[in-house]
């Protein structure tokens, strides 16, 4: 079984229905990515699985539990860690304290080894420990949003566009920390605007239109597709 | 100040240092019990009318503890042990109840229209103040008179033993809440709730136990002024609540609703116009107001600052929801 399965997965805000029955696996250890124009539903999807909104039907399974009914903070209590479109930031709690939400719900006080992982993923965030949050640029608070998110142990990350507003070498960066947070052992869902840069990373991406998966494969081969191509990679 | 006769000033250091110290005095309960309006406001952007019934249940639990513990006759260093177990107690039932309110009168209507969770608390307050008229039968009681008498002066103040306690107390559990808030792992989760609840439940913080925990150390505040209000003024009514709350809650605005700095300054600021500021009113030619005049003066200041500056002396900045 599938570390995550979302399986005919109906969600969305008052009369709008923004996911209209998506299926889904991750695997442990993959990085798998959901790609799509605006609108199409990917961070709809995020915010139900994460428990921020409720789904109207379908199944959500995590580790093997199910969590359409569970509270968001439950939810992350069983090891996922949603980085929200907008990023979060605690604008005013300082560079430290939002790290240390990051591990609010952790059992073990023991934060110094995570907390020095970050600062070597993110040395910029060591300099500015004490500044508010929303003092940081945009690029900083990405940054601090996924080593917040790291400090929680996540076994599952949930991205939702990590790279929005970012110059294109600290996309770089972003996605070159996804890759190695994956390769430490954590799990990725990335949803992502910028199709391009995140097929090349993932191992799996999945097409949504219209809030239904209209495409799936490995991240190569929707990166050969030419509808794929035509419609989120600017060719014509 | 040029307005104000000079000479006369200088000839009662005494008069002007008394109410200095009654400045202090009422400033001190109004910080405490503002306290709680403003944690309230920040994280559920509501204001807690019925905070006053609050403060008004703490100071009749502290009457009932002391006097079951022997009333008048305590004495010696059980008069100190007694009233840590008044304290003890009023927060306890103060913040009891305020946990019961929030859970029946309150997160039923977290969804709902602003105005629906406001009337539901106004309810509260009705229902807590008649309930408790209704089994005193309306009849004042009375502290007992156990605090030791005597003053001291300190420069030019003359301050006495109650009003030094009433005084250090306040600022322990002021200083207190401050640590707790800015220092622990449950005060960094009531300020991200206060700043971004969604956010915050991604942390993995249980939002409504948050949201009880706030009301439970607003109402710990309240409790704590409520048993010092007692002995202080020593007479406590089940419709003591009403006055004190509003005024408690002018001075939250005054100093920023949504500040906790801001409800401390706005506490003292508040006392200190109802006192110094009414006397140094009086020193104008033609000009004699009475006690009674200090509520006018605490609602004119309200009015003043909703017109001119909405936001309180320590406006919090508008929050950001990403």
């Amino acid at each position: 079984m599938a570390l995550l399965e979302v399986s005919g997965l109906i969600a969305g805000y008052g009369a709008i229905t923004a996911v209209k029955g998506i299926d889904l696996a991750v695997e442990e250890g993959e990085i798998v990515t959901l790609i799509g124009s605006n609108g199409a539903g990917k961070s709809t999807t995020l915010r139900a699985v994460s428990g921020i909104i409720r789904p109207r039907a379908g199944t959500v399974t995590f580790g093997g539990r199910r969590l359409e009914r569970m509270a968001p903070h439950r939810i992350v209590q069983l090891g996922m860690s949603h980085v929200p479109e907008g990023r979060g930031i605690f604008h005013r709690l300082s560079v430290y304290e939002n790290l240390l939400m990051g591990a609010y719900q952790r059992k073990d006080r023991d934060l110094d080894s995570d907390l020095q992982r970050v600062y070597e993923l993110f040395p910029r965030l060591k300099e500015r420990l004490g500044q508010p949050g929303g003092t940081l640029s945009g690029g900083e608070q990405q940054m601090l949003a996924i080593g917040r998110a790291l400090m929680a142990r996540p076994r599952l990350l949930l991205l939702d566009e990590p790279s929005m507003g970012l110059s294109p070498l600290l996309v770089e960066t972003i996605f070159a920390t996804i890759t190695s947070i994956r390769d430490q052992g954590a799990t990725v869902l990335l949803v992502e605007q910028n199709a391009l840069m995140a097929l090349e990373i993932a191992d799996r991406a999945y097409v949504l239109e219209s809030g239904q998966v209209t495409l799936k494969g490995t991240g190569e081969e929707l990166g050969r597709d030419d509808s794929v191509r035509r419609a989120y990679l600017g060719e014509e | 100040m040029p307005l104000v006769d000079a000479p006369h000033l200088a000839l009662s250091v005494g008069f002007w240092s008394d109410q200095f110290v009654n400045g202090l005095t009422t400033g001190s309960l109004y910080a405490l019990i503002a306290l709680g309006y403003t944690m309230v406001y920040g994280v559920l952007k509501m204001i807690n009318f019925s905070h006053g019934e609050v403060f008004m249940l703490g100071s009749f639990a502290g009457y009932g503890i002391l006097t079951a513990m022997g009333g008048n006759d305590i004495s010696g260093v059980m008069v100190a042990v007694t009233i840590l177990v008044a304290l003890i107690g009023a927060m306890a039932v103060s913040a009891g109840t305020a946990a019961v309110v929030e859970r029946i009168a309150y997160r039923p209507l977290r969804n709902a229209p602003r105005l629906a969770p406001l009337i539901s608390a106004i309810g509260v307050s009705i229902f807590l103040q008649y309930l408790v008229l209704d089994q005193t039968d309306a009849r004042a009681k009375f502290y007992p008179d156990i605090f030791p008498r005597g003053d001291f002066a300190a420069g030019p103040f003359d301050i006495t033993y109650i009003q030094t306690f009433l005084i250090a107390s306040s600022l322990a559990m002021m200083v207190f809440l401050y640590v707790i808030i800015q220092r622990t792992r449950m005060g960094r989760a009531i300020r991200a709730v206060a700043e971004n609840p969604a956010n915050a439940s991604l942390m993995g913080v249980d939002v409504n136990r948050t949201i009880v925990m706030v009301f439970v150390l607003g109402a710990a505040m309240a409790g704590v002024a409520g048993v010092l209000h007692g002995l202080f003024f020593q007479t406590i009514r089940g419709s003591m609540g009403f006055l004190p709350g509003i005024k408690a809650f002018t001075a939250a605005v005054l100093g920023g609703i949504g500040s906790i700095p801001g409800a401390v300054a706005g506490g003292y600021a508040l006392g200190f116009a109802e006192t110094v500021g009414r006397e140094l009113l009086n020193e104008l030619p033609g000009v004699d107001l009475g006690n009674q005049w200090r509520d006018v003066i605490a609602f004119s200041l309200l009015v003043t600052i909703l017109v001119f500056r909405p936001t309180g002396i320590f406006a919090e900045r508008a929050t950001s929801r990403a």
